[in-house]
Parts: structure tokens; sequence; C-alpha cells
């Protein structure tokens, strides 16, 4: 496998919507990060749909039953749906691959009938759980995720991705503790290790089929510490732990890329900023249209360098407009319009730059994102490249670093907490040993005892 | 053959439990308790001092008369009564088998050494009624157990004997929550004690609106919307839903009809307001953020500033003492993998609230409420007499393992945590990074879904067939001063309406009395006469005067 | 000027987004940045650094920068009073601000005191100071946080303050009023049992004709009214009101019977014990 060890992007300036360096074509006529941005739509279904098969694929049905006919009814040039599956879908592969089955044939229809460019994008569950036996390798649940992977692609997924758990066990002790060890060892080590794993299988499957290999995020920690972080007057965990949190994880989610991954990216990935300025792919991001499923602090900034634009998920209900397939497609359908209408125009840049400047210095978080920042760090990660240990390391300092330089400089002011929890954090980082066996090691001995979810086997440690 | 019975008796700083059972088929037959100690007071050193004012002798005749009122009231013929076993903490047993109880008033040499105290032994022993006057059948044995050590007494080995966690592997915490909270840590059989001096305000007392738990009392609070609804004792000690309150201001949003009036706010109900109060932000440490810096609820009852930082200081305490265990003993409070809360305050506290405030460590998983353990293993004790021995080998073997917090500077180092915290205001997080500075574990976060295993529905299980009684105590003390202009200041300064005046003696009432941290009496007497100590039981003053006047014949 | 840059340059930050945490808590400042602090600490070396050292209550730098300046050849008078009583004002005002916390005066005045005592064992005496205290826990009791705390405000603020422990037997007390003829005696007591010993040792100082300006009584367990009635007494309420009232004894001559009657206004706050 080869790493990355230089920037792809050569400036920072070139970091844009809409554009990437490797453009992705897929099946229904559609093309990503080549000069438009894609709206995404995705609804998970209703409580209750799980009970049976033909509950869910009745629900899925409807689900992208609605979008395209929103689709069509603005006028909507092109637009991705993604469903991401509930645990019933991934462990019966069959439901899975019936699901898609009907959302290919609907989506194509649309195609077919309106030359609309279409894309379906699968997500399979991670359903795997560490601290039972035989762990994230290897078990019933393991096998189930392949299989439902394989039956989407053969059944008309366009791509497919995934939100891999590795390393959360340690992460998640680190993260509502403060301990930044344990952050780094989850997300830099334990993630990067299970990330290789799992997407070596993942690319092995979409090559036998027309189907991309999208992306990973890192949901299961880094918008773990995003969310625990909360909010302006949130005290749980530091805003500044939590943007060092996910500076690591850009080390870990570049691991699909370097696998085989080609993009979009998962949209729930704020890393992807970074893994753009490294890989080139092309990236799905969400922010301020994804307010029904959470609240970030960053919702324009993260549109700045993004080449799909999503929703993140809603249940599948009805609005006062519509339902929600309909209801949200439309809000990322006009934001996307915003930012190709720019690029259209000339005045792309500009737009970037208002997104970035709104968001900025409302947080730590959203500053190491910013288009500028954000190559920083990939610059840090391809330093170290040929290790995923330091490379989250240098990630973290290098985020670390960017906040200072904006604290001093008078842009961005942080609370006690934020500092005394981020000086703490650079400190521990800094006196860190700088090979990863050793720390790997010490790590081992160290939260095998605390972390009783945390199984070494599961990562072949 | 006539029935025999044995008396299982629970002396508690807040009062006295007593259990009739009968011996051949080992069944509770009935129950008598009271609501508050017959000494006035309300802590262990409050007692201690006034034996030490007044007398060992008299104090414990007050403490005798009061326990024999209670066995009275289990209506069986006290006759036929051939064992009784007791149980309490040292300071209680002490005064009940009327030994040495300086060593326990006094901390450190010199005190002790003045005094020329020995400190007794306290181990397990078997006494017969005549020696402490109890009014039984003269021939029956009297069991108390063993104190584990020193202050540590028999109560604490009582919980640690009843969670049943000596002999098991893993790691629990074992806690009796009172004024004076006993705290074991166990790990695979291996204990650790401590007793953390938490203070009143955990029972509702320093508490400007404060009571201890009795009917009429606010014993928990519960969220309703944004209101806080009342939860009220009756008179059978039952907790019953009252009004529901905006705390900030007092408003009534719902009546209940039948709510009793609220008379006092326990500490429980503090704990609970203290935990709803952090959660909605009323509270900000050290302040109440409501335009009059108070909390309100049913009835006009209120908790001020001060109220708020006397209980932060007592669940301080017992936090601190946690953390001081762990530390000591080199495990983590999150590896614990049961918590125990004993007692009668442990028993009726909402374990979700103690666990958001810190009463117990924040990462309990499985909690127990076990209820009263003294009166539990004291009903043992009837039931099985041999025990006594086992639980004499047992305090032995746990000797060696009591720390100290007066001498311990790592306690020393965490109150000084807590008080930041509590009276300064210092947030969580610092606290927390203190801890880590000092190199002490963090406080882990808290658990997501705790676990909570309520065994019985009251703190004592089964009141017997009889039921419950509930026993009035008290006694006259009585004085002549010399001196005395009889000008009543004292009984115009006295805050609890304890003394009446006649004949230029004066009368007070030792259940209403507050004793020796009030003494406002003796401080307000403009002719400096008044002496507490002269105070002399009233039965004790007819039997002198009758033995005077014998003489004089 | 990159496109960003200049756009940048246009925008007020608040017009977009207000932090409010930093609104309402105020922007993380270095203790040292304080502007009251500023103008405490010294601005000349070493004396800055051995300062700065006790502000970040770091013992083993206020130990090396105290040698370091011992061996330029600095004075230990001058040590001490422009560089650790420096750090420790910058500390108690820090405190009174509600920046710092009781752990971190403890800290602070940890490093302080080793600093000091290295420069006394060079001086070969005691340094000077504003004049001597004596502290004490009542015999029979344990609680010696509060005296701890009484303790290092005396000694923040110049005082020398004799520490006598806890459980300290009122013969012992005597025997130190008698060798010490301090300003203040105060005394702690947090139990009911253990609080009668201050009469006591009032009493005991009058047989023997000693006198202090005032002897202070507080703790846990101690009312005003028990300490007024008995004579030479003050009640005392927090630990930082002890070197407020040593101040006014040393400096406006008051006496206990003016310590009672004016205490708030001598350590300048309303004191609800004394309303
Ligand atoms: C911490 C604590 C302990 C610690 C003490 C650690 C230590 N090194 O000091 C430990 C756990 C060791 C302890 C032990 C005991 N304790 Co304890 N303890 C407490 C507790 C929780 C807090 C006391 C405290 O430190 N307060 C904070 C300090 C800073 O306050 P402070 O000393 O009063 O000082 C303040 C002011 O008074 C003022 N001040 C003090 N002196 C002076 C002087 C001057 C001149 C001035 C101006 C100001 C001033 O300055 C401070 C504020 O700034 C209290 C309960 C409570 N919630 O208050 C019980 C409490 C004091 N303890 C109590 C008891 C009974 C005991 C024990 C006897 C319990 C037992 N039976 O084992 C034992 C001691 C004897 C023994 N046998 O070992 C009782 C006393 C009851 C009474 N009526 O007398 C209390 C009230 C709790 C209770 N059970 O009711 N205890
Ligand atoms: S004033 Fe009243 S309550 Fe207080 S000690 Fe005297 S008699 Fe008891
Ligand atoms: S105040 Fe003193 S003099 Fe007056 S009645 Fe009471 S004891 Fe007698």
């Amino acid at each position: 496998m080869k790493r990355f060890t230089r920037m792809i992007y050569k400036n920072p300036d070139e970091l844009i919507f809409g554009h990437a360096k490797f453009p992705v074509s897929e099946r229904w006529d559609i093309q990503f990060g080549a000069g438009y941005v894609v709206p995404e739509v995705k609804v998970a279904p209703q409580e209750g749909s799980e009970v049976s098969k033909e509950k869910m694929v009745a629900e899925c049905r409807n689900i992208a039953q609605s979008a395209c006919q929103r689709a069509v009814s603005i006028g909507l040039p092109s637009f991705m749906l993604e469903q991401e599956h509930v645990f019933q879908q991934t462990n019966n592969p069959e439901w899975g691959g019936e699901c898609t089955r009907i959302q290919a044939e609907i989506l194509e229809r649309y195609y077919d009938e309106y030359g609309i460019s279409v894309a379906l994008r699968q997500t399979p569950a991670d359903i795997r759980v560490e601290e039972r036996a035989p762990g994230l390798r290897g078990s019933d649940y393991d096998n189930k995720i392949e299989e439902s992977m394989e039956a989407c692609a053969a059944n008309g997924a366009s791509d497919l991705c995934i939100e891999t758990m590795g390393g959360k066990s340690a992460s998640d002790y680190g993260i509502s503790r403060g301990d930044i060890k344990a952050v780094l060892f989850g997300i830099g080590v334990l993630g990067s290790i299970d990330m290789e794993y799992m997407w070596k299988r993942i690319v092995k499957i979409c090559q036998k089929y027309d189907c991309r290999p999208g992306g990973d995020t890192d949901c299961a920690q880094a918008n773990t510490a995003m969310f625990m972080a909360g909010g302006l007057l949130d005290k749980d965990i530091a805003h500044t732990t939590a943007a060092l949190a996910r500076a690591m994880s850009a080390g870990r989610s570049l691991v699909a890329v370097e696998c085989g991954a080609i993009g979009p990216l998962k949209d729930c990935g704020y890393e992807n900023p970074i893994v753009k300025a490294i890989s080139g792919v092309p990236i799905a991001t969400e922010g301020k249209n994804a307010v029904c499923a959470h609240s970030d602090l960053m919702g324009n900034l993260i549109a700045a360098t993004t080449d799909v634009w999503s929703n993140e998920s809603v249940y599948h209900r009805q609005e006062m407009g519509g339902t929600t397939p309909e209801v949200w497609l439309q809000a990322t359908g006009y934001e996307a319009a915003l930012m190709n209408t720019a690029i259209e125009t000339g005045t792309s840049e500009t737009l970037r730059d208002i997104y970035t400047l709104t968001d900025k210095y409302r947080d730590p978080q959203g500053l190491i994102l910013a288009y500028d920042n954000a190559y920083r760090i990939g610059e840090a990660i391809v330093n170290y490249g040929n290790d995923p240990y330091l490379r989250a390391r240098a990630a973290a300092l290098e985020a670390g670093k960017i906040i200072n330089e904006a604290v001093d400089a008078g842009k961005l002011y942080l609370t006690r907490f934020e500092r005394d929890s981020l000086d703490n954090a650079l400190k521990i980082l800094e006196e860190l040993p700088l090979d990863a066996d050793q720390f790997t090691d010490e790590c081992l001995r160290t939260y095998t005892r605390k972390v009783p979810e945390f199984d070494p086997k599961s990562y072949e440690l | 053959m006539k029935n025999k019975y044995g008396i299982a008796l629970d002396i508690g700083t807040s009062g006295i439990r007593a259990q009739a059972l009968d011996l051949k088929s080992s069944k509770v037959i009935s129950t008598a308790i009271t609501l508050r100690h017959p000494l006035p007071g309300a802590n262990v050193v409050d007692h201690l001092h006034f034996a030490i004012e007044v007398g060992r002798d008299t104090t414990h005749k007050l403490l005798l008369d009061a326990i024999n009122k209670v066995i009275k009231s289990l209506n069986i013929d006290l006759q036929n009564v051939t064992r009784v076993a007791v149980c309490g903490n040292s300071i209680q047993l002490s005064l009940f088998h009327n030994i040495e109880i300086r060593d326990l008033a006094y901390w450190g040499q010199h005190a002790l050494d003045r005094l020329k105290v020995t400190p007794p032994k306290r181990d397990a022993i078997i006494i017969t009624p005549e020696k402490v006057d109890l009014d039984v059948n003269s021939k029956a044995e009297i069991y108390i157990p063993p104190a584990i050590k020193h202050e540590i007494g028999a109560d604490a080995l009582a919980m640690l004997f009843k969670a049943d966690i000596l002999e098991k592997e893993g790691i629990f915490l074992v806690s009796d929550f009172g004024t004076n909270a006993e705290i074991a840590l166990v790990i695979n059989g291996e204990v650790y004690t401590c007793s953390a001096a938490a203070g009143p305000a955990i029972e509702g007392q320093m508490i400007e609106k404060g009571r201890l738990a009795s009917p009429g009392t606010i014993c928990d609070l519960e969220l309703a919307d944004y209101a806080w609804k009342t939860r009220i004792l009756d008179d059978n000690l039952i907790a019953q839903d009252g009004d529901e309150v905006d705390p900030s201001n007092g408003k009534i949003l719902s009546h209940e009809e039948d709510s009793a009036k609220s008379i006092g706010i326990t500490g429980t109900g503090v704990i609970a307001a203290f935990s709803l109060g952090l959660d909605n932000g009323l509270i900000n440490l050290p302040k109440i953020k409501s335009s009059d810096h108070q909390i309100h609820l049913q009835d006009e009852m209120y908790l001020t500033e001060k109220d708020i930082v006397n209980i932060g200081k007592a669940l301080g305490a017992f936090r601190a003492a946690h953390l001081t265990l762990a530390e000591e003993a080199g495990v983590l409070l999150e590896d614990i993998d049961a918590t125990y809360m004993a007692g009668a305050s442990g028993f009726y506290v909402d374990p979700l609230k103690s666990l958001n405030v810190g009463q117990i460590p924040p990462s309990s998983q499985e909690i127990y409420q076990m209820g009263n353990t003294s009166l539990a293993m004291a009903r043992d004790l009837i039931i099985d007499p041999s025990l006594l021995e086992k639980l004499q080998s047992i305090a032995k073997g746990m000797r060696s393992k009591h720390i100290m917090l007066a001498t311990s500077p790592i306690f020393e180092k965490i109150y000084s945590l807590e008080l930041a915290l509590f009276e300064q205001g210092m947030p969580f997080w610092m606290y927390n990074e203190w801890l880590n500075k000092y190199g002490f574990q963090k406080v882990a976060p808290r658990s997501t879904n705790p676990q909570i295993h309520r065994i019985f529905e009251r703190d004592i299980p089964e009141l017997g067939k009889e039921g419950l009684h509930i026993t009035k105590v008290g006694s006259i003390l009585e004085a002549k001063f010399e001196g005395c202009t009889n000008c009543m200041t004292c009984m115009e300064h006295c805050p609890e309406n304890a003394i009446t005046i006649e004949n230029g003696r004066i009368k007070v009432r030792t259940d209403l009395c507050s004793g020796m941290g009030c003494l406002k009496c003796v401080l307000s007497c403009p002719n400096k006469v008044f002496k507490y100590g002269k105070l002399l039981n009233s039965e004790e003053i007819k039997a002198i005067q009758i033995e005077t006047e014998n003489n004089t014949q | 000027m990159s496109n960003i840059e200049e756009l940048e340059s246009k925008l007020d930050q608040n017009f977009v987004a207000i932090r409010y945490n930093v609104e309402i808590e105020g922007p993380a400042i270095r203790p040292e940045n304080d502007l009251d602090v500023r103008n405490i600490l010294p601005t000349e070396e070493p004396y800055k650094s051995i300062a700065l050292a006790v502000l970040y209550g770091d013992m083993e730098a206020s130990l090396s920068n105290v040698n370091d300046g011992l061996e330029a050849g600095l004075s230990p008078v001058d040590i001490i009073n422009n560089g650790l009583m420096k750090g420790m004002d910058a500390v108690s005002l820090l405190y009174t601000k509600g920046f710092y916390f009781l752990p971190d005066l403890m800290l602070s005045g940890d490093s302080m005191m080793e600093g000091v005592r290295v420069c006394e064992k060079i001086l070969g005496h005691k340094s000077e100071t504003k004049g001597t205290t004596v502290s004490f826990v009542a015999e029979g009791d344990p609680h010696d946080i509060g005296k701890n705390l009484v303790v290092m405000f005396l000694r923040a603020n110049g005082y020398d303050a004799v520490d006598l422990g806890r459980d300290v037997p009122t013969t012992e007390v005597i025997d130190a009023v008698e060798k010490y003829k301090p300003l203040l005696l105060t005394g702690t007591a947090l139990m009911t049992t253990t609080m009668t010993v201050f009469p006591k040792v009032v009493e005991e100082l009058q047989k023997k004709g000693l006198e202090v300006p005032a002897f202070g009584c507080g703790g846990g367990s101690v009312r005003k009214d028990f300490v007024e009635s008995f004579p030479m007494s003050v009640y005392g309420v927090e630990a930082y009101h002890a070197p407020k009232l040593a101040d006014s004894i040393l400096k406006d001559k008051k006496t206990w019977k003016d310590l009672r009657k004016e205490y708030s206004k001598i350590v300048g706050e309303f004191v609800s014990e004394y309303a």
C-alpha cells in the first residue's frame, strides 16, 4: 500500500468547491469534483420499518421516489441519494440488496425519462462489536458487512461507503476524560489499522462491479468529540481538544484513499477538506443543511471545499413542505445551485472565501478546517506520511499551532478551559515517543487495563 | 412453654430502632423507633460533649431510659427476652455500655494524655442486663459487636457484613451516609476503611430550613417540566407527592390537594435541590441565580446560598474520602464493580442524584441501596449468637488497613479542591486538572446507564405483625443555679423553647434542646450562673431528694 | 494580499459570530499578562523570574532561580522583598479577583516559603517581617485546613507566622505567646468539644500576666457569641481576614475591643456575622 508522502494539491488556493484533482464519474452520467457541486439527500427509514424486509424495501422505495420527484420538480441537474443502513439492512444482506435494487431502479427510470444525473450511494452499517468475541475481525457481523457490501454493489449501488468504528473504545475513553493520549491511540493508531483491514476488502468488492469505493469518515471518533464538545457554552470537553481530535482523524480517514477509495468521501467526515488537500479526491461534506441531524459550528465554512453537499440524515416523515426527502433535497439542491452559479460566473473564489470567513473564527474547530489551515495540516501529515501514528500526532500539533497563532494575532479568543486544555494536550503530545511501536506498547499496557471494551486482538496487536 | 424473645437494637445518631423477634420462628414481631436521639444535639460530638459536661452516668441513664421506653412499646413480655443484640457506632455503643468515651471526643495524644484516658478495646462482648440497667429478663445475654477500629464502629462492620462482599472477587465501595460517613473500599476481600465527617448538612441540619427526616419534611424533588415536584414524608414516613413549584420564585404551578404542609427540608431533599439546581443552571456555584438568591420550595421553604455551600462541603467530604481511599489502595474509582449505599439516608436518597452531585462516584454502574444494616446485623446476632465470634475475627483481620483521613496529605489536598469548588466556584474541569496535577486519578464521567438495586421497600424491610410503633423520647434536666435572679433571659434566648423556669428551678427538655452546639442559654445569662453541666436528670434529682429526706429522717 | 485576507480585513468578526463563552468568562490570558499583575511584578531580572516561579507555583523553578540569584551575589533580603513577595502579592491579587483558587494559593505559598527558607539560611537569621503571629488548632482537634489557610495568608502578607500545628496543648500556646510576644494569636477549632479551650487559653494568659493585642478565634463550630463571652478575643470569619486584622493592630494600634466593634470596616467588606 502506498502512503501519501507528498501533497497532491500544491497550493491551498486551489482548494475549492466543485473541483477535485481527481474527479470521479459514476454510472448515471454523473461526475464529482469535475467543475460542479452535486447536492445529496439522505433519509433514514422510519422507526418500525425494520420489522420486516417488505416494510424496509417499501420504505426505501418511497424515499427514492420522493427525492427523484422533487429533484425534477425544482429542476435539479443532478443529485445523489444515499442510503445509510440500519442494523437490519446490513445484518440481512439480502434486505440491503433488495433495497438497493429498488432504489437503483427508480433512479434509473428518472435518469432515462428526464436525463437527470443521479448517483446511488449505499452505506452499510458497521455492526461489529469489539467487546464481543471474536471482536472486530472475523465475527459473523464482520462477515455480514462484507456480504452486504457485495449485495449492494451487485444490485446497482454506484458507490459504497462505510463509517468504521475501529479505535472507538479507546478514543471514547479519552474523549470523555480529556485524555489526549487515548484519543491519539484510538484515532491515529487503532483507527488507521482497522481502516486498512476494512478498506482493502471493500475496494476488492467494488472492483468486481460497476461501483466506486467512496470513502470513510471518522464519525465514530472525531464527531463524537465534536458532539460532546457541543455549543460554545458547553463544557464537557474543550473545543480545542475536539479540534485536535479532528486533525488526527484526517490521518486516519486518509487510509481509505490509500487502500483505493476514490471518493467522493463520505459526508460527515468534517476532516475531508484535509484529506482532499492531500489526496486530490472529491469529497462530500455537510454543514448548515444538516441541522436536521446535528449542530456544528462551521455550517458554511465546511462548504468551501465540498463537491457533494449533504443533509446528513433525517427520519422519513412528513414536514409542512413535503416529505423529508423532498424538503432536504431541496435545501441542499439550492445551496449547490448557489455554488454552481458562482463557478459559472467566475466568482467561486469569493463565495468560497465568504463561506470560510463566516465561521473561521467562530470556534477553533472551524478554524483548523478553513482551507488554508486544512492545507497546513495536510502538509504536517504527509511529512510523516508513512507512519499513521506520527502523522496523526503531527496533525494535532499543527492544529494546536494554528489555533495558537490565531490567538496571538488577536483573531480568536479562547476561554480558560479551552486554553488550559489545549496547553495540557500539546504538552503531552510533544512529549510522546517518536517511535510508533514504543507508543503502541505503552498504550497497550495502559488501555487494555483501563478500557474493558478494548481488545488488542481486533487490531492484531 | 412460653415463647422466648430476642430484641435487636440499633442506636443511631438520629434515633433508636428496636425490633422484637420470636426466637423459635426467627420472625419479627414488632418494631419501635424514635424520631430523634434522646440526648441533646445533632451529631456524635454533641452527644460526646454532653456526656463530658453532665457526666457519663447521667448520659448513660438518659440513653437507657429512652431505650427501656422503646423496648416497652415492642409489646412483648420483656421477662421472656433472653437475647438482646445492639449495634451502632463506637460512640453510641460506648454510651450504651457506659465505658470510656473521651478517646472519641478528642483527636491526637495531647488531650488524652492530659486527661489520662486509656482508650478501651471495644471488642465483641456479652454483658448482663444489670450492667446497663436494661429492663429485660436479668438472665438475658446482651451482645455487643466489635468496632473495626476506634471510631470505625460496629455500624461499619455491619454494612460490610451485610453487603456480603468480604469474600467476593472484585472492587466494591460501601458507604453509610450520615453526619459521619463510614466508608469502605473492598478489593478482592482486602478492606480499606475510613471515616469522613461530612457534617450535619447531610441530615438536613445546619441548613436554614433543614430538618431531620420526619413527617412533613420535603425529602425529594422531581423535575416536572421546568417546575419541581415536591415529595413530602407523610405520618408513616412514606414519601407522597406535594405541589409543583417554580424553584426560582416559589410560584405554585400545580397544587396537590392531599399534600401535607411542609415544615422543613431533609438532607436528601437538599441533595435533590442541589442536583436539579446544578442541572438546570439555577445553581452556579457558589451562587443561586434567582433574583433573591434563594431556591424556593413548597410552603415557603427555601434554600440559601449558604445552605448550598454547606451541603457542598459535606458532599465534598464524601468525594474526597472516596478518592483518597482509591488512591491509597491504588485502584481507579471507575473500576468499581458495585457501589453499596447503607443507612437511612443512603436508602431514601435518589441514587441518580447522588451520582450527579458526587456523593457516590459518578461512574458507579451497579448501585445497591441496602437500608439499615446495623439493625439487620443485630437481628442476625439474635438468630445466631455464634456470629459474634465470627464478627470479632473479621474485625481483627481488618484492622491494619484503616486510613486516617486526619493524617492523610491526599485527603487534605483533595478536600481543598472541594472547598475551592463549592465556596469559590472553581469550575469542575479545573478540579479535574488539579487532581491530574497532583498525580491523582481524575473523576471519571457519569455512567450512562447505572443500574439501581433497591432490595426492600423501606430501610427496615419487615416491621412484624404488630407493626411499627413510634416512641417519643426525652427527659427533663433540672437545676437550681446559685446566684440565679430568675430574670428569664436564658429562657428568652433559647431558640428551641426548651427551657421553663419554675420556682427558681431551670428545667430543660432534652428532646428539644440542641445541646453543646448551641448553649445560648449559658452565653446569654447576664449573671454567668447558667452552668449546663450542673443540670441533672430530674428522676435523679427526685432520687437524690428522697435519699436526703431519708437521711434526715 | 490574497483574496481571503483582503476580505478578512474588511470584516468585523463580531458582526457574524460572537463567542459568547469568551464574552462571559473573558478571554484566557496568562496570569502574568493581567494588567494589575503586571503592575506588581518586577520587570528586572532575576527578580522577574523569581516572582514568576511563585506566580506559577513552580517550586523547582523558584528554588533554582533563588539559588542563581544568590550565586550572582544578590542580597537575600532583596530576593525576598523584590522577587518572592512580589510574586505572592500577584497571587493574592489573582485570588481576590477569582482567577486563582485555593490550590493555586497553596502551591504558590509553598514555592514562596521554600525560597524564603533558602534566603534565610544565607542571611543567618529570620528576615525582616511586618511582625510575628502565632497560630494553633485547639487541643484534641485535627481539623487544620482552616488554620493552614490563616497561616498562609499571614505569610503571604509579610508576617512571620509561627505555626504551632494541631492538637496543641494550652501550655504550649502560653509558652509561645511568652516567647514570641505575637501581635496576633489565632486559634482554630471545629469541634464543640475542643473550642472550649479558647477561654482557658485566655484564663491562663491572664494568670501569667500575659496579654496579646488580639486573640482571633475561628473555625467551623465556633460562634461569635461564644467568642465574645470571654475577653481578649475576637471572632474570625474568613482566613484572609487574619492579615487585615494584624495590619490594623500594627498600623492603627487597634485592640481586641476595637476589632470586635469595627470588624467589617477593618476587613473592608460586609461580614454578615458582624452586621
Ligand atoms: C474536613 C473535615 C474533617 C477532616 C479534617 C482534615 C484536616 N486535616 O483538617 C477529617 C476527615 C480528618 C475529619 C475528622 C473528624 N471530624 Co471532621 N469535618 C471535616 C469537615 C467536612 C470540613 C471541615 C473543614 O475543613 N472546613 C474548611 C475549613 C477551611 O474551614 P475552617 O477550618 O472552619 O476555617 C474557616 C474559617 O473558620 C476561618 N478561620 C478558622 N480559624 C480562623 C482564625 C482566624 C483568626 C480567622 C480570621 C479565621 C479563621 O477560615 C476558614 C475560611 O476561610 C467538617 C464538616 C463541614 N461540612 O464543615 C467536619 C466536622 C468539623 N468534623 C466533625 C467531626 C465530629 C470529626 C471527627 C471527630 C469524626 C469522628 N467521629 O471520627 C473526626 C476527628 C476526630 C477523630 N477521632 O479522628 C464534626 C464536628 C461536630 C461538632 N459539633 O463538633 C464536623 C462539623 C462534621 C460533623 N460530623 O458534624 N474531619
Ligand atoms: S439555649 Fe436552649 S437549645 Fe440552646 S443549649 Fe440552651 S437549652 Fe439547649
Ligand atoms: S439567665 Fe441566668 S440569671 Fe437569668 S434566669 Fe437564666 S440562669 Fe437565671
